[in-house]
């Protein structure tokens, strides 16, 4: 069965989609180990300056 | 608690590039404009090389990627870096080279292109002294943002200079890699690589020059402006960082879905394919993002400018990168490609994404720059809608005309003869929708200069602050206990810079170097020869002429293509091209199996006119080439170099290339003499028209039975 998946071009299509699986589901864990306290600081970063504009919004 | 640190942001360097960046947008936009017309109206070449379409279309691309979108991005990217690091950039010297550099890289490109001075290597059309410019005002770049991640004052990197920084890593990594040149003289160079391989390492940079130019910085300046316009947080910090990993690891497998159906290896196809169709997930979760960012807040929408270009931005980056998996898909390529299809896709990511998310950064950052209101947000909204309905009045025609078109060229009668032969019976039919796209242009170019008008009059209104005040805790960085990988990697921008480059270099590596390297990758064909002297001048008109920008040369298995052209086209067929002459628009037909297919006075009489053998063609006239003497001066230069990258001459063919060059013109010239009324063939046979002939003469024919 594993000879015939990897005869051919279709072998390219396989891997690249378990690579893909991989660097999402990494992406994932990774993310999800981070504490909500330091998401919440990060997020607020671009809401951080003064504003020197006379039109604030 | 770190004791607080008195600062300011540089703000000069971002108004020069935000100036910049206005002002050539304006002239991109104008020089698209003029070759959308060119095609509608061919005469207005007016018979002059420098204004002819094969030499201006590049000059229009690079000024809208590199003029126009390129000084937006370091403008936004110096602006929100300062801000979210809380420190002045670095360096204010390498902003300056950075700067001046980027310009006089742009001055370059405006004189040398429309002089067909070109690699012919789509959106890397530079030759190498203008490539090696941009080499020094991209390290000036990089150098400068590292620099200032170094001497920040806060102690993590908000997600926008991940993306930053992966765009100048990646870039760095595609120039160099798509530029690997060697001279000939001062504005000629030959790739190192050929055929096949110079084709997939050429899109392997256009798709990530897309990726990495058009897309990720951007995607970082969404990251900071959006928050800042709509005065909150991003939707999902979450999702902003699997976008980031996802999207940079991903991108730069897509390249080969640019040649499907080429000659190319069919495992490299079937990457390209694959990682296309999976970049829907990272692309879709940024564009959600970005538009959940404003939940709550759409209210707003209705009412403020900035919002209104930055939605519809992100709505087109979600368009496009729908469109884009769809594309890769072969059965869709496979009627798209070489279609108006094409441009229309590049087109909602370029005027909608990048011009959109432009415009909506600097309505909201001029104000901010010069301490001031914006001069008029009814002129804005106005700007808005006029640029929405250019956008839309540019590619609704171009998918029209490219499902148009491609169904002519698929057509077959009854008797299984094509029913429209004649390629330019199928132009005749889009002929309407290339005058709309030049209205939608039109539209589009108006809009920008009501942008362009207000932005100044805001600036002239104000005083810009150039040193703006700031203060924040110095910088103290307590790790915490049990921290995780990620954590730590947000805070180190070494270690995040090497991170990021293994990850955009995975994908280039696995489809490149078995290309490379491995022989059955081009099977070898015995009858490919290289090209004659004469048609190797040819070849270098060709390119400097920009044919390519119109005529491919790559003749597909369909059964469609190989009854129109001839036999489709074969991977060791191009192991002398250098460049590859592929192409990727077919204005024109493909003449890669042009060869011995008319006479040589036919090519004669088009060349001088092609409405003589054409009557409804829109190809312009090239008269220069029946002017000029072929320069033969670097002849023996380009054979030598040639030489060393693999091409078989024999040792000292320089010395006798001349004369054999002579011979083959001769024969050429006194062809056409025989024929065509009131020529001398001891005066043609120096033209450069000659040289082509030659070279469209032997298009296609090292494998044709003689």
């Amino acid at each position: 069965m594993f000879k015939g998946m990897f005869n051919g071009s279709n072998w390219a299509g396989i891997v690249s989609l378990l690579i893909f699986f991989s660097v999402f589901v990494i992406a994932m864990v990774m993310v999800f180990m981070k504490k909500k306290s330091d998401i919440d600081y990060l997020s607020h970063l671009p809401l951080d300056d003064e504003d020197t504009s006379e039109n604030k919004n | 608690m770190a004791q607080i640190e008195k600062f300011e942001y540089d703000n000069t360097i971002v108004r020069n590039f935000a100036v910049a960046s206005i002002i050539f947008g304006v002239v991109a936009l104008s020089v698209g404009l003029w070759i959308a017309l060119e095609l509608v109206f061919p005469g207005l070449n007016g018979g002059i090389s420098w204004n002819s379409f094969g030499r201006i279309r590049p000059l229009h691309t690079n000024a809208a990627i590199f003029a126009f979108v390129g000084n937006a991005i370091f403008a936004g990217v110096y602006y929100s870096t300062q801000r979210l690091l809380k420190a002045r950039m670095f360096s204010p010297i390498l902003s300056q080279i950075h700067f001046w550099g980027w310009q006089l890289v742009i001055l370059g490109a405006a004189i040398t292109l429309p002089l067909g001075l070109t690699s012919s290597h789509e959106y890397a059309e530079l030759e190498w002294p203008i490539d090696l410019l941009i080499t020094i005002a991209w390290v000036a770049f990089g150098a400068n943002m590292v620099g200032t991640m170094i001497k920040r004052r806060e102690s993590h990197f908000y997600v926008a200079i991940w993306f930053y920084i992966s765009t100048f890593i990646t870039v760095a990594v595609l120039h160099i890699g798509n530029n690997l040149e060697v001279p000939v003289t001062f504005w000629k160079s030959y790739p190192v690589f050929a055929g096949i391989q110079d084709a997939l390492l050429q899109w392997w940079y256009g798709h990530n020059a897309v990726a990495f130019f058009l897309t990720t910085p951007y995607l970082g300046l969404m990251y900071y402006y959006l928050p800042k316009a709509a005065n909150r947080p991003v939707y999902s910090y979450r999702l902003s960082i699997i976008h980031f990993w996802t999207l940079i690891f991903l991108y730069i497998w897509a390249g080969p879905h640019h040649l499907l159906y080429s000659a190319l290896p069919d495992w490299t196809q079937s990457l390209g394919t694959v990682f296309s169709i999976m970049l829907i997930a990272p692309s879709w979760g940024g564009m959600l993002n970005g538009l959940l960012t404003l939940r709550g807040a759409w209210d707003r929408v209705r009412e403020d400018p900035i919002l209104k270009f930055m939605v519809v931005a992100v709505t087109a980056y979600g368009m496009s990168t729908f469109e884009g998996p769809m594309l890769s898909i072969k059965s869709v390529n496979a009627i798209a490609h070489f279609t108006d299809w094409i441009p229309a896709h590049v087109h909602i990511g370029t005027l909608g994404w990048n011009g959109f998310m432009t415009f909506g950064m600097f309505y909201w950052m001029f104000p901010r720059l010069f301490g001031t209101r914006l001069y008029s947000k009814k002129l804005a909204n106005v700007h808005f809608w006029i640029g929405t309905l250019g956008i839309l009045f540019w590619v609704v025609p171009m998918y029209f005309a490219g499902w148009t078109q491609s169904m002519m060229w698929k057509e077959f009668t009854p008797e299984g003869t094509l029913k429209y032969g004649n390629f330019v019976t199928t132009l005749q039919s889009i002929k309407p929708m290339l005058a709309l796209r030049a209205f939608g242009g039109s539209l589009y170019l108006t809009g920008a200069l009501i942008g362009f008008y207000n932005l100044m009059k805001t600036a002239l209104q104000g005083k810009l602050i150039k040193n703006e005040a700031a203060q924040a805790p110095a910088l103290e960085i307590h790790p915490e206990p049990n921290e995780t990988f990620h954590r730590k990697l947000e805070r180190k921008p070494v270690p995040l810079l090497i991170w990021a480059t293994v990850a955009i270099l995975i994908g280039g590596a696995v489809e490149f170097f078995p290309m490379t390297f491995m022989k059955s990758s081009v099977p070898k064909i015995d009858s490919v020869k290289p090209y004659t002297a004469l048609e190797l001048q040819g070849r270098d008109i060709y390119i400097r002429e920009g044919c390519v920008s119109c005529h491919s040369q790559l003749v597909r298995p369909f059964r469609s293509e190989t009854e129109r052209y001839g036999e489709y086209s074969k991977a060791g067929e191009y192991i002398y091209d250098r460049p590859f002459l592929w192409g990727s628009k077919r204005t024109g037909p493909d003449l890669h199996r042009v060869g011995g297919k008319y006479n040589d006075v036919w090519h004669y009489n088009h060349m001088l006119n092609p409405k003589n053998t054409e009557s409804e063609s829109i190809m312009p006239r090239y008269p220069w080439l029946f002017k000029n003497d072929l320069d033969n001066s670097s002849l023996a230069a380009k054979i030598g170099v040639l030489r060393k990258l693999g091409t078989k001459y024999p040792e000292g063919y320089e010395a006798k290339a001349l004369a054999e060059l002579d011979a083959q013109a001769t024969k050429v010239a006194k062809n056409i003499a025989a024929t065509v009324k009131d020529v001398n063939p001891d005066n043609l046979k120096k033209k450069e028209i000659v040289a082509l002939i030659a070279y469209l003469q032997r298009l296609g024919t090292d494998i044709k039975a003689k």
